[in-house]
């Protein structure tokens, strides 16, 4: 009877231990969030350290283009209908940029370092390219257009447009940089900028700019034939008007 | 009759450098300059977009 006491005993002894000895070495009990508990407290746990640490990322330089540039969108808000006139979109060297890139390293600790970038140019060719995308408006050239940009260089595209008729036309220029790596030859494209260009077709008391013109010449000297033989009495007339005015 | 020839030469004439001057009139320009960084010109791969993350 006391043997088998003392068995229970020990039973209940290895129980315990095997339920604490697997509590322990399964890395502890899932954590509880209590009712009052805030949500973000689940994140304040620090992680155990058999995880592998946390290792800052190694900021590395990417190839860019070592200027800051402007990109200049020129356009007529307002053309006559039938009329042309022209879109011109630059991608200038801003001169007053200076490129100090610095690193940010370790949060919110700012090292200052100051990063150098490899140069793009010295290993790609760089080619900007622009289309400008309008529906209903006749654009040329309306194919992409490409022009290779080198250092401190402008480059500038020029479109002609001619809205036909009377309305309100809506488009697109797109602007892509193409990187051509100079040794392996494979090329990248990236859009640099989409400028949304809004332009009015507008007339004038429902003439267009050709006909306002022709009409404008042609009236001109019809009115001048008409009122140029009276032109004497226009002038004498008005000099009576001031006389009897004045008396 | 010499009046309204007046009249009508004169109409005729304002009516026509109206329509000259709105035919000849240079159109308006509108200028929009955006600068662009050069964190925008680099290449277009996900280190570079790693790295803007950070930076």
């Amino acid at each position: 009877m006391r043997t088998d006491r003392r068995t229970l005993i020990l039973f209940i002894l290895i129980g315990v231990v095997t339920v604490f000895g697997c509590g322990i070495f399964s890395g502890g009990s899932p954590p509880e969030t209590g009712a009052g508990e805030p949500p973000g407290a689940e994140a304040t746990e620090s992680p155990p350290q058999v995880l592998p640490t946390f290792v800052p990322p190694q900021i590395t330089a990417q190839p860019a283009l070592p200027e800051r540039r402007r990109l200049t969108v020129e356009f007529p808000p307002e053309i006559r209908a039938g009329d042309s006139d022209l879109v011109r979109l630059t991608l200038e060297v801003d001169e007053l940029g200076n490129v100090t890139p610095t690193a940010e390293v370790g949060g919110n600790a700012v090292t200052g370092e100051v990063v150098e970038i490899p140069n793009l140019y010295e290993s790609h060719h760089v080619i900007a390219e622009a289309r400008f995308d309008i529906a209903g408006m006749e654009v040329r050239p309306a194919e992409l257009v490409s022009e290779a940009l080198s250092p401190g260089n402008s480059v500038t595209f020029r479109w002609s447009v001619r809205p036909p008729d009377v309305a309100v036309y809506r488009g697109t220029i797109w602007l892509y940089l193409r990187f051509m790596d100079k040794q392996s030859g494979e090329e990248s494209r990236k859009t640099l900028s989409a400028q949304i260009v809004e332009i009015e077709g507008v007339n004038f008391m429902g003439f267009s700019g050709e006909f306002a013109r022709n009409t404008g010449i042609i009236g001109s000297v019809i009115g001048m034939i008409i009122g140029f033989p009276f032109f004497e009495d226009i002038v004498k007339f008005i000099f009576r008007r001031r006389m009897q005015g004045k008396l | 009759m010499r009046r309204i020839r007046i009249v009508v030469g004169i109409a005729i004439l304002i009516v026509s450098i109206a329509l000259l001057i709105w035919g000849l009139l240079p159109a308006r320009r509108e200028v929009r300059t955006q600068p662009i960084p050069p964190a925008e010109l680099q290449l277009p791969t996900p280190a570079s977009f790693y790295s803007q993350l950070f930076s």
